[in-house]
């Protein structure tokens, strides 16, 4: 009966509503979109907590640097599980992180902005990781079984991430007329960010089609951006927000929410790494991959050290030989 | 502050541990995304995250009435107690291990004996920190271990040990009042723990293939040229301290105000 499974494609295991495992066949396209979405999560996990490190020495109070601080260690533990997802998909991790810092693959758009204001920090945490989390969540059925259950712990964590933003939200909500102020001319920068998240449109990504179609990406951009629609239209209003779009409002009879269309020229040019810090953040970080490159080599003539001396002590090998 | 938990010295004790995590942690900190691997990125940053865990157990301890923002945060580099090795700038990667080795392995020993002490408030903390100082401590030791197998590891520990052993003859050097108490602080004097501490460094140098000068060796066992204990702090205290409040900050943060 498992051999018989084994042998059917990877569209009839779907239609069967199958989950794929690690060791199963699996198609070139299949794994060149799946490695490309993980690519794509773990760089934005690695790539968020890059742009927060500049926040943890400035964080405005004790709590907040703890929060942040925790923040950061667990955004890089998902980044870490992801890019190992893909290496056991055959994917090499110095090639990922040199991909990456190449400009070759991408990350989250959010991340290519800067963050000079402390509510924007606030802001990445609740509204942008309030946007990863909706892809987040709906992979928990990725059609790819490993990386489904990887993104069970990661929304977990995220919960918390996120449950931090709306602190530092509702203490500005709730703060002085400066700090709402500050909140609402922060959320007009993002708003359009986060609409822009979810990538194209569905009928104008063919990517995205096909990734639906295979089962890694279980909903589709635009089914994903209204859920957040729902989801975060309620929590603006109840803070007293503004939501900067005036064609924004909830189309009873289409269903669903109608926005003005994002600027995908601005999209394409922030992804394809020409955001504002995209180059400054990617330059700081190859710096530190060159200034670190001797700790990689001692490693490396460590465990080779070992190796051979495991080798001369279990002496017997030679002998037998 | 209140005297909360037996006397004066005792706080001014517990202060200085915090002081120590606190700047420690905010240095650690320094490392996130810039590690030499991202599983050592996510040590560095478990490390910064347990240290400045620890520093609040210690000045939530000791606040009384006074909010954490005031006591952790806001207090300027001459108030601080911290010892002047861990305020040090570290982004050599090889510093940074020196550091981790030198001060884990001095801290593990106070902890120890703060363990041992008859406050049983004190030891109970002391006790929840010690449980993940060994691992920090661990964690130095293997990468003494690793950096030594290149010709440039070796290289760069040893300029890391020359620069930081004098570093770190502060500490042990606490005020008068805390050392003259030390019998009933700790059960021994500082200056028998800092010779431990001492034999423990010459040994775990001498075990590594590297050549460490004899005067670095001595400066670490000699009176401190900067003494963090008593507020002798060098200019990257000043300079870390300022790189927590921001200046663009709304006016009623906790950090903020500082540089008025």
């Amino acid at each position: 009966m498992h051999i018989e499974e084994n042998t059917l494609s990877i569209e009839d295991r779907l239609a069967n509503e199958e989950i794929i495992e690690l060791g199963d066949p699996l198609t070139d396209e299949y794994r060149d979109l799946l490695c490309g979405i993980i690519q794509f999560t773990a760089n934005s996990e690695f790539m968020g907590a890059f742009t927060e490190r500049e926040w943890i020495p400035r964080a405005p109070s004790y709590q907040r640097k703890l929060a942040l601080i925790a923040k950061n260690q667990d955004e890089i533990g998902h980044a870490q599980m992801q890019y190992q997802l893909a290496e056991n998909l055959g994917r090499d991790r110095e090639e990922m992180l040199t991909s990456l810092l190449a400009g070759n693959t991408g990350f989250g758009n959010a991340f290519h902005y800067p963050a000079d204001e402390w509510i924007d920090i606030g802001l990445l945490a609740w509204m942008l990781d309030g946007a990863a989390m909706q892809l987040q969540h709906s992979l928990m059925d990725t059609s790819y079984g490993p990386y489904a259950r990887i993104m069970r712990r990661v929304c977990r964590e995220e919960e918390f991430h996120i449950r931090h933003g709306e602190h530092i939200i509702r203490e500005y909500a709730t703060g002085s007329r400066a700090k709402r102020e500050r909140l609402q001319a922060g959320v007009d920068r993002w708003w359009p960010r986060a609409v822009m998240f979810f990538g194209l449109s569905d009928d104008q990504s063919e990517k995205s089609k096909r990734m639906v179609e295979l089962g890694i990406k279980p909903k589709s951009n635009d089914e994903l951006r209204q859920q957040y629609f729902d989801t975060y239209v309620p929590k603006l209003r109840k803070y007293d927000i503004e939501i900067p779009d005036e064609n924004f409002y909830y189309d009873d009879a289409a269903e669903k929410w109608q926005y003005t269309a994002p600027d995908w020229e601005e999209f394409n040019t922030i992804v394809s790494g020409n955001g504002p810090k995209t180059q400054q953040r990617l330059d700081r970080r190859r710096t530190a991959f060159e200034d670190t490159a001797w700790v990689r080599e001692a490693m490396v003539a460590y465990n080779e050290d070992e190796k051979a001396s495991r080798f001369t002590n279990s002496g017997s090998i030679n002998t037998i030989n | 502050m209140s005297v909360h938990c037996g006397s004066d010295a005792v706080e001014q004790l517990l202060l200085a541990l915090a002081d120590d995590e606190f700047v420690a942690s905010q240095r650690y900190a320094e490392w996130v995304t810039v590690g030499p691997t991202m599983e050592e990125d996510n040590v560095l940053s478990s490390i910064a995250q347990d240290e400045m865990g620890h520093a609040r157990l210690w000045y939530e301890f000791l606040e009384d009435d006074q909010s954490l923002d005031a006591i952790g945060y806001n207090r300027r580099p001459d108030e601080r107690r911290n010892s002047v090795l861990v305020e040090t700038e570290h982004t050599d990667f090889a510093d940074t291990i020196v550091i981790n080795f030198l001060y884990d392995t001095a801290e593990q020993q106070l902890l120890e004996t703060l363990c041992a002490g008859a406050h049983e408030a004190i030891a109970r903390r002391a006790n929840t920190i010690l449980t993940e100082e060994i691992f920090h401590r661990e964690h130095a030791e293997q990468w003494l271990a690793r950096l030594v197998s290149t010709a440039e590891g070796r290289h760069r520990l040893r300029n890391a040990f020359e620069r930081l052993l004098p570093r770190s003859a502060d500490l042990f050097s606490f005020e008068p009042a805390i050392t003259n108490q030390s019998a009933e602080l700790i059960g021994i004097p500082f200056d028998e723990l800092r010779d431990q501490w001492f034999k423990t460094v010459d040994e775990t140098i001498d075990s590594l293939p590297i050549e460490v000068s004899d005067g670095a060796l001595a400066a670490a066992g000699s009176p401190p040229e900067h003494n963090g204990r008593t507020g002798g702090h060098t200019a990257d205290l000043t300079q870390l301290l300022d790189s927590i409040h921001a200046e663009n900050l709304p006016k009623d943060h906790p950090a903020s105000g500082y540089h008025a």
